[in-house]
């Protein structure tokens, strides 16, 4: 294990870096996994929901991290037990007793209770559709990294507040009455915030503070993404009713 | 709302809902392109968080503030220090860094009545005021030649209470050759009701307190300058020839007298603890010793040991300082409490203690 000091070193920079916090956590997880054994009283498997909540809950430490708050892995414990508490008594409502992640019995395959569901959906289809949408989420991701940006860095930086996100998805509005703005974006690899800005009447100061989130969005309005642009019906209000 | 699966992460993934939001939530063994319905989102790390290193840095901020404050606007009542001169009037002078003079009260009764008319003083240089002092002393017969004056220091920084008391010592021996200076440094744990009481005052008033005894013996004691830090001011004792800073630094043996005399003089407490090398010394109880004075001075606080009954002149150095103070010690064991009362009677009793010497 590392020191204390090695590891505060590490927290701090997984703070901005998403990479350094992935990295951090694996090499936490076996930490993460005893934490949540103490929860379940049983060692977790890769599968289980309490383990990515744990997980979610480490990374929560992560970003709520002071250094003069004492011990990070104190802090990641208590987040993680937290989490774990909360996730469970919420699912305990619904839930019956079995994880619908629990193995079939009888299947060789390791399909899972949830997957043998009849869910009353088109689960073929909808596996169909998941992995075109894979794909176009891949592409995505690729042309975002053309930009120097990473998904996880985007939710980080996108606005957290209802009205800065309407501000934001006003300026969108005008790059997509402005397709040629769009296309300046993609062909230069910056932002055009000065025409945004002035065009939407959103303030500079706004749009750079959610420049990467700005990117992304419009990025999503260029040519190929139609899926994502599908599941973001909900954004323009210019389109009423269902896409 | 329904999530779609942007990013898979080991601790999270990265969804977009459908109002363009990207968020992380909880990795439920996602898969990127996969819509869900329920997540558990990441929950921002509380906003509180900068705020409380804001509110720590205030705070830090405010504090310092208001020690600087303290320390910059003290009152009178805060001085960096505190100088006891004690004669047999036993006078405080309050001083700050820069060692100039905040205050100057009178610490016992005489030293009430020595500084009764003593004004001006404000701002002036330590050195300065206590040579106007023990003028005044002088003048108004407190301090004989050959007498004792015995400074006692008292403030939180040791180390300026020792530079100071022996600049004080230094100077104060230049300027007036026929006394003597002690200086001593002494935790202010005197038995001295004024000692204590004083100590109090300064908000510093800390263990090192330096006390410049200044015997009136006649006998200059040349150890007297030269003991700082030692010997244990005596406070109010009856300044017994402070022989050498030395010993004595039984204070609380000392009573000053509190027991013993009933005498004004607290002045005479000096001496007796001090100096008896050859005693026990910490015999603090020497009260008596401020009898000495009676006989010849009028005041009791000066401590005219040499002056009556030992014609050594105040500038023996060397010489044990007072003779007396040898006798002392032997008035001392003596002195359970007749004796004592003898000191104060007369001079005889110095007499008497010249022949103590033997003793030594």
């Amino acid at each position: 294990m590392n020191s204390e000091h090695e590891i505060v070193a590490q927290v701090y920079a997984a703070k901005t870096d998403n990479r350094a916090a992935d990295q951090f956590l694996r090499q936490y997880l076996p930490f993460i996994k005893s934490e949540t054994a103490k929860f379940l009283r049983r060692f977790p498997s890769d599968s289980d929901d309490e383990l990515s909540i744990a997980m979610l809950a480490f990374h929560e430490s992560i970003l709520g991290y002071q250094k003069l708050r004492g011990s990070f892995l104190k802090l990641a414990a208590a987040s993680i037990r937290s989490r774990l508490i909360d996730y469970y008594r919420k699912e305990k409502r619904h839930s019956g007793q079995i994880s619908l992640d629990a193995a079939a019995c009888g299947e060789e395959d390791d399909r899972t209770l949830m997957d043998q569901l009849d869910s009353g959906r088109d689960e073929a289809g909808e596996v169909d559709s998941q992995v075109s949408a894979k794909k176009e989420l891949m592409e995505f991701a690729a042309q975002l990294e053309s930009f120097g940006l990473s998904l996880a860095d985007i939710a980080d930086n996108c606005p957290k507040q209802d009205r800065t996100l309407a501000a934001c998805h006003q300026a969108l509005q005008y790059a997509k009455e402005h397709p040629s703005l769009l296309e300046e974006m993609v062909q230069t690899g910056r932002l055009p915030i000065g025409p945004l800005s002035q065009g939407s009447g959103i303030s500079r100061k706004t749009l750079e503070r959610h420049r990467k989130y700005m990117v992304a969005i419009l990025l999503a309005y260029t040519n190929g993404f139609e899926i994502i642009r599908g599941h973001l019906r909900q954004i323009s209000p210019s389109k009423g009713g269902h896409a | 709302m329904k999530y779609l699966v942007m990013e898979c992460h080991p601790g999270y993934v990265v969804v977009l809902d459908e109002k363009g939001r990207f968020q992380k939530a909880a990795n439920l063994g996602y898969e990127v392109g996969q819509s869900l319905d329920k997540v558990v989102l990441m929950r921002e790390p509380k906003p509180a968080v900068p705020i409380t290193r804001m509110a720590s840095a205030l705070a830090a901020a405010a504090a310092c503030f208001i020690l600087m404050f303290t320390v910059l606007f003290q009152g009178p009542a805060s001085p960096y220090g505190s100088v006891y001169m004690q004669i047999n009037p036993e006078i405080r002078m309050d001083v700050d860094r820069e060692n100039q003079v905040l205050l100057v009260e009178g610490v016992n009764e005489d030293g009430k009545e020595l500084v009764a008319g003593y004004t001006g003083y404000e701002n002036k240089h330590l050195e300065t005021v206590a040579d106007e002092l023990v003028d005044l002393a002088e003048a108004m017969g407190y301090l004989s030649p050959g007498g004792t004056v015995h400074v006692y220091l008292d403030s939180l920084d040791g180390d300026w209470a020792t530079q100071v008391g022996d600049q004080l010592n230094r100077h104060l021996h230049e300027t007036f050759t026929d006394i003597v200076v002690e200086v001593d440094i002494h935790p202010p744990a005197s038995s001295e009701p004024s000692f204590s009481s004083a100590p109090s005052e300064a908000p510093a008033a800390e263990p090192s307190a330096v006390e410049i005894l200044i015997p009136t013996a006649p006998v200059s004691k040349p150890e007297s300058s030269s003991a700082p830090v030692s010997s244990a001011p005596p406070a109010v004792s009856s300044a017994p020839p402070p022989v050498s800073s030395s010993p004595a630094p039984s204070y609380s043996e000392t009573d000053y007298g509190m027991d013993d005399w009933d005498q004004d003089d607290d002045g005479d407490d000096w001496d007796d603890t001090r100096e008896e090398p050859d005693d026990d010394a910490g015999d603090a109880d020497d009260p008596d010793d401020g009898d000495w004075d009676g006989p010849e001075d009028p005041q009791d606080g000066v401590t005219d040991y040499g002056v009556t009954s030992y014609s050594e002149p105040a500038s023996q150095p060397g010489s044990s300082p007072y003779e007396p103070d040898d006798d002392r010690p032997d008035n001392e064991d003596d002195a359970d409490g007749s004796d004592d009362d003898d000191d104060y009677d007369d001079n005889d009793d110095y007499g008497d203690d010249d022949s103590d010497d033997d003793d030594e």
